[in-house]
């Protein structure tokens, strides 16, 4: 593969152009999603960071799987604007946490593809390998969040927000993936 | 990104959207499975005791030998068990399952919508 500044000027131009559109659309589904999460699972929410359900976490693997660091600072983006300003001391707080909401998959991801020795096109990915980066998307997620909200007085104990973050993560990437097989069973059927 | 990285990406799209389709929703029978399953339903309606060569020769359509592989495959689904007869251990009757039942049901329900609709 030739070195990107060896490429013509046009395609580099279309790449960056490709990358910025697909980085905006990945912030704006963690948007969307995290507009209606917040609209349907109110009632379960269990602090103002934390909640028994969490639609976005399925944003931040699938987009990571595809588009690696394009998707990074998609989801770093989606997470400043869905950041609420006035619940942080100063803005470094949203800037922190919206990084670690970003690079936690990216983490993820680089740790599982080498653990399940993937190649880089996920050729023969499976259900259980794509539960496996589920799970490990929402540790890598859970562990550096609650580190941190212990570190700044959030939280009286590093623990108390690990289970229902770790449930919130993982349940909301389930519906999220649930519904896109559906989708996708009836309304893209598979060739025969 | 340069062409052969937009490569990787839409491969990396096509076997995550592949992997997705393994998550189990609601059985999906090809069309031999539900002929043969509705064959079954007609049988189990009027409350005969259906066996596995019985259930081979159900169809003149279907030869025995696909017939037997798509009643394993049944029965992988959750759709249908295996009763083995009680005086003659080497016959197994094809009995429903819970599953098979949500499906008429949902089936039913499908049916009268339509009708409604027209």
């Amino acid at each position: 593969m030739p070195p990107l500044t060896n490429a013509p000027r046009q395609t580099r131009v279309v790449g960056w152009v490709f990358s910025t559109v697909a980085a905006l659309a990945v912030g704006i589904a963690w948007i969307l999603l995290f507009k209606l999460n917040q609209t349907i699972f109110t009632s379960v929410g269990f602090s103002t960071h934390i909640a028994w359900i969490f639609l976005p976490a399925a944003i931040r693997m699938v987009s990571v799987m595809v588009l690696e660091w394009v998707a990074v600072a998609g989801l770093f983006l989606g997470a400043l604007v869905t950041s609420d300003p006035t619940d942080y001391s100063h803005f470094a707080d949203a800037i922190v946490l919206s990084g670690m909401s970003a690079l936690g998959p990216m983490l993820a991801f680089l740790l599982c593809t080498r653990w399940l020795k993937l190649p880089d096109s996920l050729e023969g990915l499976n259900l259980n390998q794509l539960t496996i980066f589920g799970l490990v998307g929402a540790l890598c997620n859970v562990i550096p969040h609650n580190i941190y909200f212990y570190i700044t007085d959030r939280m009286k104990t590093p623990f108390s927000g690990v289970t229902p973050m770790f449930v919130g993560d993982v349940s909301g990437t389930l519906i999220v993936l649930y519904l896109a097989a559906l989708i996708l069973k009836y309304c893209v059927p598979k060739q025969r | 990104m340069t062409n052969s990285k937009n490569s990787i990406v839409y491969l990396r799209f096509l076997n995550l959207i592949q992997a997705i389709r393994q998550i189990p929703t609601f059985p999906d029978l090809d069309p031999v499975e539900e002929r043969l399953l509705n064959l079954l339903a007609a049988g189990w309606h009027l409350g005969k005791n259906i066996s596995v060569l019985e259930a081979m020769g159900l169809s003149t359509e279907i030869s025995a030998t696909t017939a037997h592989r798509r009643l394993k495959t049944l029965t992988k689904k959750g759709m249908i068990a295996l009763d083995v007869d009680k005086v003659d251990s080497r016959v197994k009757y094809v009995v429903p399952t819970e599953l098979a039942a949500t499906y008429f049901t949902s089936m039913g329900q499908a049916l009268e919508r339509a009708q409604h609709t027209d």
